[in-house]
């Protein structure tokens, strides 16, 4: 079966990305050009975030998801974000807004900035969108220089929970990125705590369970022998490389820190862009020559 | 000055009317508990310190024990990994119930985790991360554009609308 996938998007940046780790965008924007995919920015803003800002006014989070989501509407934009944060708000936004009753207070509430919200689009999250848009086969026909070494995956919980609104991977036992993984000629490994939540939310009232939580994941990285972790929900990915090169400098903790990447550098890379197109200098905890020469 | 008085009175009986109310929906919600502790052992949280027992914060609600319920900090630990949900055998909502949780202590001025507390100031701006001149110049040098920003009066209005940016002045003022 061959079919188009969808590839013209407003592309949801969220706050992390564009603000604190640009180096993931610089990487987007050279490696999703490359899969047809169009990018369009819209001034959005926060998704608001599921953690901290769902935590506090319920009918202030989802006014701003939908504000987000009309926005996208009124350009008609199908939405791709690599923020599983975001992904997850605009996600669980749409399901509650089918409710009609809520839609119109939204809407109400939306009415004296001039946006309305339809219910019109789609919204994708890039592995999401890998995995089941554009396919592993085409994905494996872009490869021109497979990677070859060993790589513990970690999902991230917002890609896939509440798995009844967001229909990803399996909520418990993901299985995608690590196949995404393979297909670039990484070997990914089974690891203890593979499945393991970053800990970015409980960090915000108590940072010592996090760093636990980063220790056990490293902890299970070297048992199997990963040379690398490969991730794509920016929390994650800050959490585990700002995280790792905090413990590491502190002393409070034994860690031989891991390196970590973005799955779409390793697409890049993997597609023969050059390692000099990415940051890799931007990353906390150095990138070893090796995995990225081509 | 005595119809002032009463009004008062009669708005704070309807806000622990409502709120009440809300407990009540939460202890229905949570009803299908078998208290097989699933949740506990699926929970990072619970793995790191035994103190942050999901279980416990859900049977309490499920007993109706509601008094002091929203003074318990236990639920400001819910780091929302659903880990719990897709865990439990009776597809009971337990973050959604924590989110409510948070929600109703916000409502009625509880005390705020501060680094909570700071999101909801910095929303106003648009984005959780203060758009600095550093990271622009950052993202210059990497060859990337300008930061694309809403426009805060929209989101502003919206705050507004809601009640959410008088609510953050009162929780400021408890901090």
């Amino acid at each position: 079966m061959d079919r188009t996938p969808t590839t013209r998007f407003a592309i949801f940046w969220g706050c992390t990305i564009p603000l604190r780790l640009p180096w993931i965008e610089v990487a987007a924007r050279k490696v999703l050009p490359k899969l047809g995919i169009e990018m369009k920015d819209l001034p959005f803003s926060c998704c608001p975030d599921p953690i901290a800002s769902k935590a506090l006014d319920h009918t202030t989070w989802l006014s701003l998801a939908a504000r987000n989501l009309a926005l996208a509407e009124e350009k008609k934009y199908d939405i791709l974000t690599l923020c599983s944060g975001c992904f997850e708000t605009l996600k669980i936004a749409q399901s509650e807004l089918q409710d009609k009753a809520i839609k119109k207070s939204i809407n109400d509430i939306l009415k004296p900035i001039g946006r309305e919200y339809q219910g019109s689009i789609r919204v994708f999250h890039i592995v999401q969108w890998l995995y089941e848009e554009y396919g592993l086969e085409n994905l494996r026909q872009m490869v021109t220089h497979p990677l070859t070494f060993r790589v513990a995956t970690h999902t991230g919980c917002h890609y896939m929970r509440p798995a009844d609104i967001l229909h990803t991977d399996d909520p418990v036992y993901p299985e995608q990125l690590d196949e995404l993984c393979e297909v670039l000629g990484l070997e990914p490994v089974d690891y203890p705590d593979k499945n393991l939540c970053c800990g970015v939310g409980v960090g915000l009232v108590d940072r010592d369970i996090t760093q636990e939580l980063i220790l056990r994941k490293i902890e299970g990285v070297h048992r199997a022998k990963a040379e690398a972790l490969v991730a794509h929900c920016p929390s994650c990915i800050q959490t585990y490389d700002a995280g790792q090169m905090m413990l590491y400098k502190s002393r409070t903790a034994s860690i031989t820190p891991v390196p970590v990447f973005h799955y779409l550098e390793l697409l890049g890379l993997a597609m023969g862009l050059n390692a000099n197109a990415f940051a890799f200098e931007e990353h906390r905890i150095p990138i070893p020559e090796p995995a990225v020469r081509i | 000055m005595s119809e002032v008085k009463k009004d008062v009175t009669q708005e704070k009986n309807e806000e622990v009317d409502s709120i009440l109310n809300e407990l009540e929906a939460l202890a229905k919600v949570v009803a299908p508990c078998l208290e097989c502790t699933t949740c506990a052992s699926a929970c990072p949280v619970f793995q790191s310190d035994s103190q942050r027992n999901p279980r416990r914060l859900l049977n309490r609600l499920g007993r109706r024990e509601f008094e002091g319920l929203l003074d318990e900090v236990d639920f400001w630990w819910c780091g929302a990994c659903y880990s719990c949900e897709a865990h439990c055998p009776q597809g009971v909502p337990l973050a959604h119930v924590f989110f409510r949780l948070k929600n109703l202590a916000f409502h009625t001025g509880k005390p705020i985790p501060k680094l909570v507390l700071r999101t909801g100031e910095t929303l106003r701006s648009g984005f959780l991360i203060p758009v600095k001149k550093e990271i622009t110049e950052k993202r210059h040098a990497l060859g990337l554009p300008d930061p694309v920003c809403p426009d805060t009066k929209e989101i502003e209005t919206l705050l507004d609308a809601t009640g959410f940016s008088g609510r953050i002045i009162q929780s400021r003022k408890l901090d």
